[in-house]
């Protein structure tokens, strides 16, 4: 009787261990499988998110940033066509008819390219007064044509429409664009710490599965197990290499982004505003026009500064172009004793190269910043690359090394 | 077969039920859009205080006796007389914006003024006549007195205006603006009543009374938007249809508005609305005129007493050589039942 007893106390001794085997070999298993699967999703999420930075965000941004500099740029011109003299109008019309198309075309685009509704709003308000503006400046033209001043009457409703109404829509397209930018790439660099927190937990697991069967057994290392803690440990090393060249990439790209590209779009839209403030002072001035262009002027210098500061290259001539609008346009137009009459007016405003050439630069040195932002946006998208991949295979094997190594200790008990 | 059928049927119907309906676009109107600082309705601004002798100016014998600070001023410190004029008040002074000339009645008689002071004709590109455009909202802060002094020490853009001498922009004289500004006006050189612009299809219009219901744009804070309010008031009282003013900062939107059909008729001084018609030939002007009349005069420093006493003996003097009123039929030939040019008061 105390044979059988002893017997049965043994049986239940060995199902009892064999039980918690299986059970911790289950739970080892579920958590590796887990992590497997969190892994491979945190990696598919950020490349998702790179690469839809540089195919269709990055676009979208330039689409929105065109919208703005091509209607600021209509604002002007529409005025600079009844100033410039007979030998200029055409070309001016044209390029206004051009900016407006510009505008009209980069807004299908940033349509085309934005996610279902979100910004549908405002493309939606711009595109309704596009027609309207475009009536009001062609009418404002006819008039002008034969000296009638209902002619500037049209322009100056042209460029009220324009300054309060179009071109802060455009700025919000541009801002809400460069916000979702910077988001999607933040985030792609961001480290998936839940991935990082499974992991720990099934390495701690691991660990402990060790030191149990090293306990209950006559295992004194357990292979299978040291195999699977070293392929989750290699799976987790590579995720977090990988998504911290990513986000050092990110990073860099968005600084580019939100350092000098930012600031430099800015400053160009400004440059056109300007100039087209300048324009307005000529055809129907009114009281703060000044003032308006000194403080424009002021912050476009700011807006280059700070690009400078955040790695911007090349804009010394930025600099330098608007210091020559500043001196030779801006400061003559200050209140002065004899006022300038009409003509010297107009000889300032219309003849300066200086805001074009302003635009010019800027222009160049936004391509090069925002080619070289999507540079980097590229790279980290490439960091990534196929590291989904390694993960999930590392983590299989895990999962194969576990039950390699569960087996001889269940074995052991019968 | 008949069970059959009638499931298929059944069937059928109900996935026919549960077909997506196309969802019909919404209707949306199109965007009007209205200039800066449109008011429908206009409203009414507190009424401007009597004044006892609004129209009395300095008499120009008295120029002999007294001194002469500013005419010696303009003529040999600043070697330039420098006239605030508007640019875009056809028949009174507009510019063609591209070749940069002012014309009309005041730019003729800004240049009276101008040769008479240097004692010679003066050619249109003479440096000695300055003609400046005023930016809106600003014409009368351009003069050099103490109270637009103070007003530019409080509000710093209004140092962007230019110190003129003289400004000639149609200023309506009245007792207010000259103690606001610190003016002193000329002896009137033009005097106009009220009346109403409409599109040549409405020409049959006679009065405000047959524009019940529809929109009647003036200028903001002007006499004739409020006397289309008190007119709209005296319509609604009498349970006629009313008139609906509407405003702007700038007359001259008022043309604009009523080309694009955003309102349909204008209230305004006659002479002005003769350069509007004169823009828009498939607008009319009405017979209808107010009872009212008022006058324009050249304003000035009241530091520049001297300058008031010349200016006027140079209009006394057009007026008796008959330039005033030749220049006064060569801008304003066209206008029907226009009254004339008012005589001189002065007030010594």
């Amino acid at each position: 009787m105390p044979v059988l007893t002893r017997w049965i106390g043994r049986f239940e001794r060995r199902l009892i261990a064999v039980a918690a085997i299986v059970v911790g070999a289950t739970v080892l298993t579920a958590v590796a499988v887990a992590l497997g699967l969190m892994g491979q999703s945190a990696v598919r999420d950020r490349t998702g998110l790179l690469d839809d930075a540089v195919g269709r965000r990055i676009a979208l941004t330039g689409a929105a940033s065109d919208v703005y500099r091509a209607l600021a740029d209509a604002d002007a011109t529409s005025l600079n066509a009844v100033v410039v003299g007979p030998d200029g109008v055409m070309a001016e019309q044209e390029r206004f008819r051009k900016d407006l198309f510009d505008a009209t075309d980069a807004l299908r685009v940033a349509t085309s390219l934005a996610p279902e509704g979100a910004s549908d709003d405002l493309v939606r308000d711009l595109t309704d007064l596009l027609p309207e503006y475009s009536r009001l400046v062609e009418a404002g033209w006819v008039n002008a044509a034969t000296d009638q001043p209902v002619g500037t009457t049209y322009l100056a409703q042209a460029s009220y429409l324009a300054r309060v109404t179009l071109l802060p829509l455009a700025g919000q397209l541009h801002g809400r664009e460069m916000a979702a930018l910077y988001d999607a790439q933040s985030s792609a660099g961001e480290p998936p710490w839940d991935v990082f927190a499974v992991g720990a937990v099934l390495l701690g697991l691991l660990v402990a599965a060790q030191r149990y069967l090293a306990r209950t057994t006559r295992q004194r290392v357990n292979g299978g197990l040291v195999l699977s803690t070293a392929l989750v440990l290699t799976a987790l090393v590579t995720l977090g290499v990988a998504v911290g060249l990513a986000a050092g990439h990110t990073k860099d790209s968005v600084n580019e982004f939100e350092g000098v590209v930012g600031p430099l779009t800015e400053a160009r839209n400004l440059g056109r505003t300007a100039d087209g403030d300048g324009v307005r002072i000529l055809v129907f001035p009114k009281v703060g026009d000044i003032a308006n262009l000194r403080g424009e002027l002021a912050a476009i210098e700011d807006r280059v500064t700070s690009a400078k500061e955040s790695g911007g290259e090349r804009l010394d001539n930025a600099t330098t172009a608007v210091e020559a609008w500043r001196t030779e346009v801006a400061q003559r137009l200050e209140p002065r004793n004899p006022p300038l009459t009409y003509v010297e007016r107009a000889r300032l405003i219309v003849r300066t190269e200086h805001p074009q050439r302003l635009d010019e630069v800027l222009t160049e040195a936004i391509t090069r910043h925002t080619t070289r932002a999507t540079g980097n946006t590229a790279a980290a998208a490439r960091a990534l690359a196929g590291v989904d991949t390694v993960f999930l295979v590392c983590v299989f094997g895990a999962v194969l090394s576990l039950g390699w190594g569960m087996w001889p200790p269940i074995r052991e008990q019968y | 077969m008949r069970r059959f059928l009638a499931v298929l049927v059944a069937v059928l119907t109900l996935s026919g039920c549960g077909a997506v309906v196309p969802t019909p676009r919404p209707p949306r109107e199109r965007p009007v859009v209205q200039p800066e600082g449109y008011r429908d309705p206009a409203v009414t601004f507190p009424p401007v205080p009597g004044c006892p002798t609004p129209d009395l100016s300095l008499n120009p014998a008295g120029l002999a006796a007294g001194t002469k600070l500013a005419l010696n001023r303009i003529r040999h410190w600043n070697g330039r007389l420098v006239v605030g004029l508007s640019q875009t008040t056809r028949l009174f002074s507009s510019r063609s914006l591209g070749t940069g000339e002012l014309s009309g009645f005041e730019v003729d008689i800004a240049r009276r003024i101008a040769s008479e002071l240097f004692g010679e004709p003066l050619l249109s590109d003479d440096a000695r006549l300055h003609l400046v455009d005023m930016p809106t909202g600003g014409r009368l802060y351009s003069l050099d007195t103490a109270e637009n002094q103070n007003a530019r020490l409080l509000r710093p853009e209004l140092l962007e205006i230019p110190t003129v001498d003289l400004v000639i922009s149609n200023v309506k004289i009245s007792c207010t603006r000259a103690s606001s500004y610190g003016l002193l006006f000329s002896a009137p050189y033009l005097s106009t009543n009220t009346g109403l612009l409409v599109r040549a299809g409405d020409r049959e219009v006679r009065s405000p009374d047959g524009l019940g219901g529809r929109k009647v744009c003036s200028g903001t804070g002007t006499t004739d938007s409020s006397e289309m309010i008190e007119i709209r008031d005296q319509q609604s009282g009498s349970g006629k249809p009313a008139v609906i003013p509407v405003s702007v900062a700038d007359t001259s939107e008022c043309l604009m508005l009523l080309q694009r059909g955003l309102v349909d008729a204008i209230y305004s001084d006659i002479l002005v609305l003769e350069g509007f018609r004169l823009q828009d030939p498939s607008t009319v002007l009405l017979p209808y005129r107010s009872p009212g009349a008022s006058e324009a005069g050249i304003a000035m420093s009241d530091r520049d007493p001297d300058l008031v006493r010349f200016v006027n003996g140079v209009l006394d003097e057009m007026r008796s050589d008959g330039s005033l009123a030749a220049a006064y039929d060569r801008w304003f030939a066209t206008v029907p039942d226009r009254l004339p040019i008012p005589v001189a008061r002065y007030s010594d």
